[in-house]
């Protein structure tokens, strides 16, 4: 029997092992057809510095195209699952997802202002927008809650409706925008964006979203026994030993960060923050230590098997993330939800 | 005489059509049919007056005039500058939907004539001009789904639209966000735009005199369309994009950008249909155009808009400036109102032509 | 006898009405002590109080004879252990990971699992007969069973003060005696909350609490007079001797 510590290390190299494969995997298909050997010729050269003569599109479509976007894409995968779950733990209900405390709706009323108001007199980026409109939303949000809890988190039930008047409040914003300001072709724009998109990912993407996402990772994974312990409720992690309320802070602060800054990169992609964790809990069970990092991986993957279908699956023509993520998590919840083992 | 000159350049152009594209080849000689049916009758109506009842038929709906409009508003810069150029300026009562200034010669006019909206009129302000007809450049503006209203919505008020058939002929406007050519953009369509607008105000010599300027130009520029043909020169051409982040939008098969492209005898490596998809960086880059024509405007709806900012975007992209289009400084740069219907799609041509010429292009 | 949790002037309240009031408790060490009173007269929210899960509008709690308040939640969970009324879950958890979750306030990076822990979980469910079903997921189990994981819960905690909120409200006679009994035979100090007021009898002492008072504190026998019973609980009482062991059994009948 081999000792605790080393099956872990075992495991987590495996992990990782799988995490690069999905990443190769990612780069190594994309719109255009290259060729295997040139791809490995393409990360050598970068890599090691192996002195292969490479046409320089080639070079900088994988080093710079694609291999961006699969960071990208990895570590947006792996923050909204982990956001998923921890918020499904501490709100006590299944169909939490990140989006619920206003994040994206915030986000796209965010983008919308500066791209239609010009908001920022052109300083701004639609990212940054979005980041700022996120976080605005995600405060009211909160102020709603403690407002409506008389100063308490515990309600989860009142963070769930306070969530959903913020997101209903913002979407109204975003809709007035469009309705009152855009063009059918400013509107178009906006709406492709808005459906979550891996496109202009670069390298200045990746720097924000790996660390971002690797510190929500980390710092939710020291709290998975936190986490657990509100298996029966606010009350009873509180007998627990747990102090409920700098948990429930310090948590759901991080993933709203992690959330918007996400949000602020590729948009708003649907369904990974739902679906991500159930599909963990059917693969390993519902104990947080293993849950939080099966759930960071699987959501890694997906998104990358996700970014790679949008741009395959029809010839020249890049299909929204957002959309592939639905149709695939649509069906996938459903089956889920058949053969779950949280039947009552 | 216009019409014989019209055979005349169809036969030489299917010819030449033969070797360079079926489908190209195909429309003229159709086209070739119906000209000749209609030299008889279009050799006696050359310089005539109009008679009228005069009826049409114009995208699908029939149209009919007792008598000459006596005032008109456009929607649509093609269609007031058409106007313009027939000499019909006074009786031009609204303009709108401006995508840059006014041609020059037409200035101190149209500071005469009130403008409506910069972009889409409502429809109450078009209608409260009270004009005799309503001159369309878009179907998007007013047709099934248009912004501005739809066409019965006109009708019923007894005023009669126009809408150029540049945009609807084998068009289909219902599907793809700037609609979906069934069949290849023909100048055809933009000359009888200009003669059926110079029928129904009875300016019909104006009219072809205007045509023949028009088609005496274009022969001069497609001149050259076998040479670049044989040195297999591609292009690609950018309009903008929602945001430099996101994938831009170019010119698709079968519309007024690749019409220009094919006349002058120059392959469009975007394969799609729809008149401006939006197509990835990728695929652009490993397609490799040998010239890329970058879109100048003076609107700033989106950043991308801005010329420099394309420029900015080829020269730092990692990828794009590996271009042979880039790197070899094959950047053409026209203005958005040549890239469609309108009378400065044949400036557009000759602009087009003479940058590509100018090009040290091996083969 | 030492005072191991004690209250002085305990209250709380909400919008302006008071659901605790002036409350002064003393727990003794080893004793079981039994908290009865009508609906709504405040036990849960006294338990809850004196557990530290909520915070007291006035008053003080103290443990070992420093204020509840002054201490971390992880340094009162070692000490004292809270059964609720009602604790369910949706997750598809084992009856295994739910004792597991008693250890939480022991475990840290630091002192990850060990095979102590391990040791007090297994001895947590024989103690309260769950040693044989220890994969039985949770949704599987009656209401009798969930409430004696939940005591499991509660011991693997190693608590020295055990807080149980009505733990015998939803289940049948059969295990209503054996979880008492289980109770009373553990060596913690425990107070519970209880409705029934026969088994009441069985602890040491008992706390009667009317609207938020502690109106009455000390023996079953000094509580449970028949004034109490009329006053307090609005019936009447009167003991009755069983000839088998001469234990006291109270009748009730409407004033």
């Amino acid at each position: 029997m081999m000792a605790r510590g080393s099956r872990l290390v075992l495991i987590t190299f495996a992990c990782l092992l799988l995490l690069a494969a999905a990443v190769i995997a990612g780069v190594a298909l994309g719109e255009t057809p290259i060729p295997p050997s040139v791809v490995f010729q393409v990360l050598a050269n970068k890599l090691f510095g192996a002195g292969f003569v490479l046409d320089p599109i080639d070079e900088g479509i994988v080093w710079n195209y694609r291999l961006t976007r699969a960071l990208v894409a990895a570590s947006c995968g792996a923050g909204l699952a982990v956001s998923g779950v921890v918020l499904q733990a501490l709100l006590r209900n299944p169909l939490a997802d990140p989006y619920l405390l206003g994040i994206s709706a915030g986000a796209s009323t965010g983008a919308v202002s500066v791209a239609l108001l010009g908001l920022g007199a052109g300083m701004l980026s639609l990212s940054m927008g979005a980041f700022i409109g996120a976080i605005a939303a995600f405060s009211l949000v909160a102020l709603l809650a403690r407002a409506a809890g008389g100063g308490a988190l515990k309600g989860t039930g009142q963070i769930i409706l306070a969530g959903i008047a913020g997101s209903q409040l913002f979407n109204a914003m975003t809709s007035f925008l469009i309705t009152k300001s855009a063009s059918a072709e400013q509107a178009r724009g906006i709406m492709f964006w808005l459906l979550g998109n891996l496109s202009g990912a670069n390298w200045h993407d990746v720097a924000l979203a790996v660390p971002v996402s690797l510190a929500g990772v980390l710092l939710v994974s020291w709290h998975t026994r936190a986490l657990d312990a509100f298996t029966f409720g606010v009350e009873s992690a509180a007998s627990l030993g747990v102090p409920v309320r700098r948990v429930q802070a310090a948590l759901i602060a991080c993933t709203a960060l992690v959330t918007a800054v996400m949000v602020s990169i590729v948009g708003s992609i649907g369904f990974v923050g739902l679906v991500i964790p159930h599909a963990a809990r059917l693969l390993v069970g519902v104990r947080h230590g293993r849950l939080v990092p099966v759930a960071a991986l699987t959501g890694a993957v997906f998104l990358i098997a996700a970014d790679v279908l949008s741009r395959t699956v029809i010839k020249g023509q890049v299909l929204p993330i957002g959309v592939v993520t639905a149709l695939i998590g649509a069906p996938a919840f459903a089956v889920i939800l058949v053969r779950g083992r949280w039947v009552r | 005489m216009a019409a014989w000159r019209d055979v005349f350049s169809s036969l030489r152009t299917a010819v030449y059509a033969y070797f360079v594209d079926w489908e190209i080849t195909r429309m003229f000689v159709s086209r070739l049919a119906v000209l000749a049916a209609s030299i008889g009758l279009s050799t006696l109506a050359a310089a005539s007056p109009t008679q009228y009842p005069l009826t049409l038929e114009n995208c699908g709906q029939p149209l009919s005039f007792a008598a000459a409009p006596k005032s008109a508003v456009t929607i649509g810069q093609a269609a007031s500058e058409i106007l313009y150029s027939l000499g019909l300026g006074d009786r031009l009562v609204g303009t709108s939907l401006w995508f840059s200034n006014v041609l020059p010669e037409f200035e101190a006019q149209n500071a005469k004539v009130e403008r409506l909206a910069d972009n889409d009129p409502s429809f109450e302000s078009v209608i409260n001009k009270r004009p005799g007809l309503v001159a369309v450049q878009f179907e998007w503006m007013v047709g099934k789904q248009g912004v501005v209203g739809t066409r019965e919505q006109f009708h019923d008020l007894q005023i009669p639209t126009y809408i150029m058939p540049s945009d609807c002929d084998g068009k289909d406007n219902l599907v793809g966000a700037d609609g979906t050519r069934l069949q290849p953009f023909q100048i055809d369509s933009l000359y009888s735009s200009v003669r059926q607008l110079a029928a129904i105000f009875d300016v019909q010599a104006e009219g072809e005199q205007l045509v023949g300027n028009l088609q005496a130009r274009l022969d001069k520029a497609v001149a050259g369309a076998e040479q670049r043909q044989a040195k297999e020169i591609s292009a690609a051409f950018w309009f903008s994009s929602a945001d430099l982040d996101l994938d831009p939008y170019m010119a698709g098969q079968k519309g007024v950008a690749d019409y220009m492209m094919k006349s002058l005898g120059l392959r469009n490596v975007v394969e799609s249909s729809e008149e401006w998809p939006t197509v990835g960086w990728e695929t652009l880059a490993k397609a490799n155009p040998t010239v890329l024509v970058l879109a100048r405007m003076d609107r700033r709806r989106f950043p991308a808009d801005d010329i420099e900012k394309k420029l900015e975007f080829l020269r730092n992209d990692p990828v794009a400036q590996h271009m042979d289009a880039v790197k070899n400084g094959r950047i053409v740069i026209l203005e958005a109102d040549g890239m469609q219907a309108s009378l400065r799609m044949v400036t557009g041509i000759e602009t087009l032509a003479k940058a590509v010429d100018g090009f040290d292009i091996q083969r | 006898m030492t005072t191991v949790l004690q209250c002085s002037a305990l209250g709380w309240a909400v919008k302006g009405r008071a659901i605790v009031a002036h409350v002064d408790l003393h727990l003794q060490q080893g004793e079981t002590l039994g908290l009865i009173g009508p609906n709504g007269s405040g036990k849960s929210t006294l338990l809850k109080l004196l557990s530290g899960i909520r915070r007291p509008c006035s008053g003080q709690v103290q443990l070992h004879g420093k204020p509840l308040a002054s201490l971390s939640r992880r340094d009162v969970a070692r000490q004292v252990a809270f059964v609720e009324q009602q604790a369910d879950t949706g997750d598809a958890v084992t009856v295994r990971d739910a004792v597991e979750l008693g250890r939480t306030p022991w475990l840290s990076a630091l002192q990850p699992w060990s095979s102590e822990d391990q040791r007090i979980v297994d001895q947590a469910l024989a103690d309260v007969d769950m040693a044989q079903m220890p994969e039985r997921a949770w949704s599987t189990l009656s209401g009798g069973e969930r409430q004696r994981v939940h005591i499991a819960r509660a011991l693997a905690q190693k608590p020295q003060i055990l807080l149980l909120d009505e733990p015998t409200n939803h289940l049948d006679i059969q295990h209503q005696l054996s979880i008492l009994n289980l109770v009373r035979a553990l060596p913690v100090t425990t107070l519970i909350a209880l409705h029934d007021l026969n088994q009441a009898l069985q602890c040491d002492r008992l706390g009667v609490m009317e609207r938020g008072r502690l109106v009455a504190l000390g023996t079953p026998a000094e509580v449970l007079t028949t004034e109490r019973l009329r006053d307090t609980f609005g019936v009447r009482g009167r003991y009755l001797v069983d000839p088998e062991d001469g234990a006291r059994v109270l009748r009730f009948q409407p004033i």
